[in-house]
């Protein structure tokens, strides 16, 4: 018992370094940006050291903002659902095939990630662009006269950030497949569940959690999507991240700014808890 | 239950042949046991007939329908996995319950049949447990329920006893039997445990690289084997090398001359004789039996019931002999001594060696070197 108490002691202490760092870079600047969000703004002193709540009644009764964050919330609730839906065959797939392709296809999955958001937006705009790619096929094929308009619409921003999600979505729900013994697939068609009633009744239930990790994660990024909103939006379309840059970069207006991300990232956090309590309540085994 | 008839079925996997020209009836209510060594093809064989695997050549038919083409779900065979595949986010009676969710009968029918099920296999008090909260013991017969609750044409065991233990799997088998005797359940029970097929099948099928050895009843294959194999599988043998010089008389590749009775292929044979059927020669007293053999003793290891003795014979091979402990031979045995050993006319087998022995290790229990 003492052995082992001591052994776990030990273990914990190695926790130690890592607690420290993620304290020190993530939660202290946390913890100024929220001090600074009950600050005043002020035209020439930029801030004014105060306490009050100004910034936030703001944001929440002015109609821009509101439906800024509104936006926000859509992208992302649609974009997390056209990413889950795309990504289980995909991961169903990897999890299932021969041991030898596995890693291939693995590394494959996170190919997309070696190059960076920004250079990924960049082939998105050379893609949709008016000159673009997608138009060009389009006017040589015959199906339309005049270039459409497909770079600076929603569904641009909405095509680009599921581009970006999708290998996290498959990668945590791959690992959960994994799991799941495929003779329990068997045992379903053995007692004749035909393939939908396999996936309903056994593989769904069974990858839960992998969907709700793969959920939440691609959920928050959806929230924080910053390159795809600004580069495949373009200037009329708005969503929380670039706003919050642009009140602390371009108007130097530090306690909205901050304002803002915590108003962004509790809504992140609430929507997140909510919508996972309410998951796993109604597939509790 | 049904019939379910197999004719030239086979399977290719990339020009390998797991399974290879495969026919063989099971009559309705019968118990069949397919036998063999790992990768023999039985596994894959009792797979094409749940419709996990499709055959690449041949027909498969259950009672009258064939079903060679046709998805599992479509098929109605009940069968137990080796590991029992319990759904694990389920409940005992939603598990058993489940086949027939699928097939949509009526909520208040599914709640009886389960109980039913789950009394046949004394398990009706434990319903709403999940699988991970039963002993071994307790899921395999869970399986069993849900296989049998869906009144499936016929029952598929693959390996149902590997994963319990000694005792449990002595007592979980005599019970499947008597189940099947009740129910008069059409059952195909894949094994690799030749005491464990011998104590349940009415039928053996034993494999070997894909291809039947040999069919008949458990007596059948353990007193008239056909080939060094199925006697090598069927129990522990000694096999010594040579050919039949004269009707009823082997002579081995040293000189030493045996006797046997019946008739015996003609060409370069194998005498087998199993060490139960081999008695130890008391001292200078006379041998009981007209097979004699004298060597000297090599290891004596204590089993239980029975003593085995190793002896290395002067056909220069190693021959065992099981002497029971209640015997007073055993007592004057001492390593390092010679020792003469005898058997009966009847208890040697001339078996076929055309197939012997190309193949290393392919005997499991091989005594000659």
């Amino acid at each position: 018992m003492g052995k082992g108490g001591k052994s776990r002691h030990n273990v914990a202490s190695l926790a130690v370094p890592a607690t420290l760092t993620v304290a020190g870079i993530l939660f202290l600047p946390l913890l100024m940006l929220f001090r600074i969000s009950f600050n005043q703004y002020d035209r020439y002193d930029l801030m004014i050291e105060t306490f009050t709540l100004s910034n936030y009644t703001e944001i929440l009764t002015d109609s821009f903002y509101r439906s800024v964050l509104l936006r926000t919330f859509e992208v992302a609730v649609l974009s997390t659902a056209v990413t889950l839906a795309l990504a289980f065959p995909v991961a169903y797939f990897v999890a299932r095939a021969p041991a030898r392709w596995k890693s291939l296809l693995i590394i494959l999955t996170i190919f997309p990630l070696f190059v960076g958001n920004m250079v990924r937006a960049a082939g998105w705009m050379a893609i949709m662009g008016n000159q673009g790619f997608l138009n060009q096929i389009l006017l040589k094929m015959g199906l339309i006269g005049t270039p459409i308009e497909i770079l600076y619409t929603p569904s641009a921003v909405f095509v680009g950030i599921v581009a970006v999600v999708l290998p996290f979505m498959i990668l945590s729900l791959q690992s959960v497949i994994e799991g799941i013994d495929p003779n329990l697939e068997l045992a379903a068609s053995n007692l004749g569940a035909g393939p939908l009633m396999t996936f309903r009744h056994v593989i769904l239930p069974l990858a839960l959690p992998g969907v709700l990790a793969g959920t939440v994660l691609v959920f928050i990024l959806c929230m924080n999507a910053y390159a795809m909103p600004v580069l495949l939006g373009g200037p009329r379309f708005h969503v929380m991240a670039p706003q919050v840059y642009q009140q602390i970069t371009g108007q130097s207006n530090w306690p909205f700014g901050g304002a803002l991300a915590f108003i962004l990232m509790m809504t992140t956090l609430i929507l997140t808890f909510v919508s996972t309590s309410v998951i796993q309540r109604q597939y509790r085994p | 239950m049904k019939q379910v008839t197999l004719s030239h079925v086979g399977k290719t996997y990339g020009g390998v042949d797991a399974v290879h020209d495969f026919s063989l009836t099971v009559k309705q209510g019968e118990l069949v046991a397919l036998l063999g060594p790992s990768g023999c093809g039985k596994t894959t064989t009792l797979r094409m007939i749940a419709g996990f695997v499709l055959p690449t050549a041949g027909e498969i038919r259950i009672g009258q329908h064939n079903v060679t083409e046709m998805p599992p779900y479509r098929r109605s065979t009940g069968m137990v996995f080796q590991n029992y595949a319990l759904f694990p986010h389920m409940t005992v009676s939603q598990n058993v319950g489940f086949g027939l969710e699928m097939r949509n009968v009526a909520r208040a029918d599914i709640k009886a049949r389960v109980l039913e099920m789950l009394r046949l296999v004394h398990l009706d008090h434990l319903l709403d447990r999940y699988p991970r909260q039963l002993s071994g013991g307790q899921q395999q017969r869970v399986a069993l329920a849900r296989a049998l609750a869906i009144t499936p044409d016929v029952l598929l065991l693959d390996e149902p006893l590997s994963n319990l233990d000694a005792k449990l799997r002595h007592a979980v088998r005599i019970e499947i039997r008597q189940l099947q005797r009740k129910l008069g359940l059409t059952t195909i029970f894949v094994t690799h445990d030749q005491e464990e097929a011998l104590a349940v099948a009415d039928r053996l099928v034993v494999m070997n690289k894909g291809r039947i050895e040999q069919v008949g009843t458990p007596r059948e294959l353990y007193d008239t084997p056909r080939t060094a194999f199925i006697a090598d599988f069927m129990g522990r043998a000694n096999f010594l090398r040579g050919y039949v010089s004269a009707p009823g008389t082997f002579l081995t590749q040293s000189g030493q001359r045996f006797y046997f009775s019946g008739s015996a292929p003609s060409s370069t044979s194998i005498l087998s004789v199993r060490p139960d059927c081999i008695d130890l020669v008391p001292g200078d007293a006379a041998p009981k039996h007209p097979n004699v053999l004298s060597g000297i003793v090599r290891a004596i290891t204590f089993l239980g019931p029975v003593n085995e003795v190793m002896i290395g014979s002067d056909t220069g091979q190693t021959i065992s002999v099981h002497s029971r402990t209640a015997s007073h031979d055993i007592a004057s045995l001492k390593e390092g001594e010679p020792v003469r050993i005898s058997w009966p006319v009847k208890a040697s087998q001339i078996l076929d060696a055309s197939d012997w022995p190309d193949n290393e290790g392919r005997y499991k229990n091989r005594t000659e070197d």
